[in-house]
């Protein structure tokens, strides 16, 4: 079995233990890597009603069988854990070459269980693994972290790692791996947890593939395929703040309204002009890098690698600032601190909006103005909240624990989905992202089901709701092969932005199998029925698929989306569409023949009986 | 000679060149078996190149005790006779560039030689910035 690395690596830092085993090929083919893989090892390794938090939860780095090669996009890594802001399967991805040091140390994945009595650093060093005291890390942030780490154990190492805000166990808080974040749902705070500071591998290992000719020749022919992106190479993610400005959906002032007049201050063009700094690209971007280095206007200024479109919506638009200075440090600082830019613009979106209806005030908010357009205060919030300081100890919780404690009015405007802060798109200008929301695994996340498709709709196509439930399924089953692949999503293009023969065609040259996109498909449904089958387990249900008060009974406001919304009632019907789709009960859970039709049927449903 | 020129305000950093470059010589995918590198010295900094300048009055050759390197005038570089080579490694230390490399998988070095001298240089045309060119020194 060929463009797999072969071995999964268990470490128990309760007591220490080291469990290497290897990657069976039946296992293999039915998951295929990535997601797949950790989904599993999260539904056997964690057991039901864990505390996200407790040493019972599993903390999982993966790579993919395409993950090392010259395969487009597929410099990725996941991490997989059950996340302590939404209780439920979480699964975060992010760019860099960890991945493909991951795989050349010869493992496809880490397992970490249990909980260290002291602060400590797992090192894949090749064949060996060790657990390093991180007594002198401790504190330290994620690029301190990997300079210190580099001068101790030398050149060669890739990191992934927490900042302080893991340590400090803030629900937000993110890992960090080079200079690339696995942004969302805290799965820094269960590093934090684990009293693990640090995941370093190293490895010099070739990665072997069934037809080199053959994927040579692919590649060649593929190429072609990104033209068509420039503007993605030229200005990044960034460009997105423009196009969805003039789509109205762009969420602004706590998703408030979806048209925001500062749209032009912050644009991609702006940061080309006046903050560029350098292009940068993940391992294996055949694209030529979508990423920028920046650098505020101030000397000698403040470099960050983005903003992204999502940081310059979640602390741009949904918090009013319309100030590229202040992003780009805020954005800096959360990156050191190890916090999730989306939750935390989020978080503070929501605090200001409490703020400006007198549901906080400046006896709550320690003297802090939370008005919308404060730059200052959003800059200052990154360190409040990663050292739970004060008033940062309440906006650390995210936007449904403020919510709740809060209460009444608040609530209405609370936005996240099963306690994830939705990105940059919009659930009520795009029918199928609301849905997609609505029963993503994750919660508030565009990467189960994607909005990809709907902006390219006219307004008409785009209000109904005719076949929206469809597309999130197809997106769905699309995004859950991809993440097992790992490939990035910009790759659509070259493999196509729904399930194709490309993906199977690729996945058999580099493995060896025969594998048909109808295998490949049940993969993706198979493995999006696991991380299901997992959050049944933890109590999720038709009632927690919803969508926030604001985006089912009010309307747009303003803009090119004006007037849209995503009713109970529309949410409802499209709801009933993708549990039929999906072969699960009205209430949103797998039926036995479901499970039973993917291969599924050990997993146990008399154990869903408590949710 | 002709030689691998960079563009350093091009370069991403993505290591294409190098797992087409082990893709294509070694057969497998492994950027540490290339044979050239891209590193990044600081944060957000350029990216550097490492590869061979392909020296007329090479200092590898120079310091190569057995003959296996030499500068092969008819193909325009500096050749590799791996039957030749013992992996003294004396050419890693003597190399101005850093562009010679080993791997513990293998006794013998890596170096560029140019896809053969040939018409195509596989991470010239795998790069997808045009960081890499192929340039002639007439000196």
């Amino acid at each position: 079995m060929k463009g797999y690395a072969g071995k999964i690596t268990r470490v128990n830092l309760t007591s220490g233990q080291v469990l290497e085993e290897p990657l069976e090929e039946p296992f293999a083919r039915k998951y295929l890597g990535g997601n797949g893989f950790a989904a599993r090892g999260l539904i056997d390794t964690v057991p039901p009603g864990a505390d996200p938090l407790g040493p019972d939860n599993a903390f999982i780095v993966c790579a993919g069988p395409l993950t090392g090669t010259l395969a487009h996009g597929s410099g990725r890594a996941g991490i997989v854990t059950r996340s302590p802001l939404t209780g439920f399967f979480m699964d975060s991805y992010f760019g860099g070459e960890f991945g493909a040091r991951l795989k050349q140390s010869g493992r496809d994945m880490i397992v970490v269980t249990g909980r260290s009595p002291e602060p400590v650093v797992l090192f894949c060093d090749g064949d060996q693994v060790r657990i390093l005291s991180a007594g002198k890390l401790w504190g330290k942030t994620t690029r301190r972290t990997q300079d210190l780490l580099r001068e101790e154990l030398g050149p060669g190492l890739s990191t992934v790692c927490c900042g302080p805000a893991g340590e400090a166990q803030v629900p937000l808080a993110c890992c960090i791996g080079g200079r690339r974040a696995a942004g969302r749902g805290g799965t820094g705070a269960v590093m934090g947890s684990k009293n693990l500071k640090a995941i370093c591998v190293r490895g010099f290992g070739d990665i072997r593939v069934a037809d080199m000719k053959g994927l040579l020749r692919f590649y060649r022919e593929t190429k072609g395929r990104f033209l068509g992106l420039e503007n993605l190479v030229k200005l990044g993610t960034p460009f997105l703040v423009d196009m969805i400005n003039k789509a109205g959906g762009l969420g602004t002032r706590n998703w408030q309204e979806e048209t925001w007049e500062g749209a032009e201050l912050i644009r991609a063009e702006r940061i080309l002009q006046d903050h560029f700094v350098r292009n940068w690209g993940c391992f294996a971007c055949n694209l030529g890098g979508c990423t920028r280095v920046v650098r505020t206007t101030q000397r000698p200024g403040v470099l960050t690698e983005g903003p992204e479109y999502e940081t310059l919506f979640a602390l741009g638009s949904n918090c009013g600032v319309n100030d590229l200075n202040a992003i780009i440090e805020a954005d800096r600082l959360c990156d050191d601190y190890g916090i999730d830019t989306i939750s935390f613009g989020g978080s503070v979106g929501f605090a200001m909006e409490c703020f400006e209806k007198g549901l906080l005030t400046e006896k709550d908010t320690g003297g802090l103005e939370f008005r919308f357009g404060n730059a200052e205060t959003l800059v200052r919030c990154v360190r409040l909240v990663a050292e739970r300081e004060g008033f940062g100890d309440f906006l650390a919780r995210g936007v449904r624990a403020m919510a709740a404690e809060i209460g009444g009015e608040a609530l209405k405007f609370a936005c996240h989905i099963k306690g994830l802060e939705p990105p940059g798109h919009s659930a009520r200008a795009l029918k199928c992202m609301g849905v997609g929301y609505a029963v993503s695994p994750r919660g508030g996340s565009h990467h189960d089901s994607r909005p990809a498709p709907e902006y390219q709709m006219d307004l008409a196509q785009r209000r109904s709701t005719e076949g929206k439930a469809a597309m999130a399924y197809d997106t769905a089953t699309w995004s859950a092969v991809g993440d097992c692949l790992i490939v990035c999503r910009f790759c659509e293009p070259v493999y196509g932005g729904v399930l194709t023969q490309t993906h199977a065609d690729l996945v058999n040259l580099t493995v060896g199998w025969d594998m048909t996109l109808e295998e490949l498909t049940e993969v993706g449904c198979r493995v999006h029925t696991l991380e299901r089958f997992f959050n049944c387990r933890e109590g999720l249900r038709r009632r927690h698929e919803t969508l926030p008060y604001r985006f089912m009974h009010e309307e747009i406001p303003s803009g090119t989306s004006k007037g849209f919304r995503t009713s109970p009632g529309e949410l409802d019907r499209m709801l009933d569409e993708y549990y039929e789709l999906r072969g699960w009960d009205p209430d949103g859970v797998p039926t036995r023949e479901t499970l039973d039709r993917f291969g599924l049927s050990d997993l146990d449903l008399e154990a869903l009986k408590v949710g | 000679m002709r030689y691998i020129s960079f563009d350093p305000d091009r370069c991403v950093g993505c290591q294409a060149c190098q797992l087409v470059c082990s893709a294509v010589w070694q057969g497998v995918f492994n950027p540490f078996k290339a044979r050239l590198r891209v590193e990044q010295k600081d944060w957000y900094g350029v990216f550097e190149v490492s590869v061979c300048r392909q020296h007329r009055d090479a200092p590898c050759a120079e310091a190569c005790p057995t003959g296996a390197l030499y500068a092969d005038e008819k193909r325009g570089l500096v050749a590799f006779d791996r039957k030749k080579c013992d992996g003294c490694g004396l050419c890693v230390e003597a190399c101005p560039e850093k562009a010679i490399f080993t791997h513990g998988d293998e006794p013998w070095i890596f170096k560029c030689h140019l896809c053969g001298g040939g018409k195509i240089q596989q991470c010239v045309e795998a790069c997808p910035r045009q960081a890499l060119a192929v340039e002639e020194d007439m000196v």
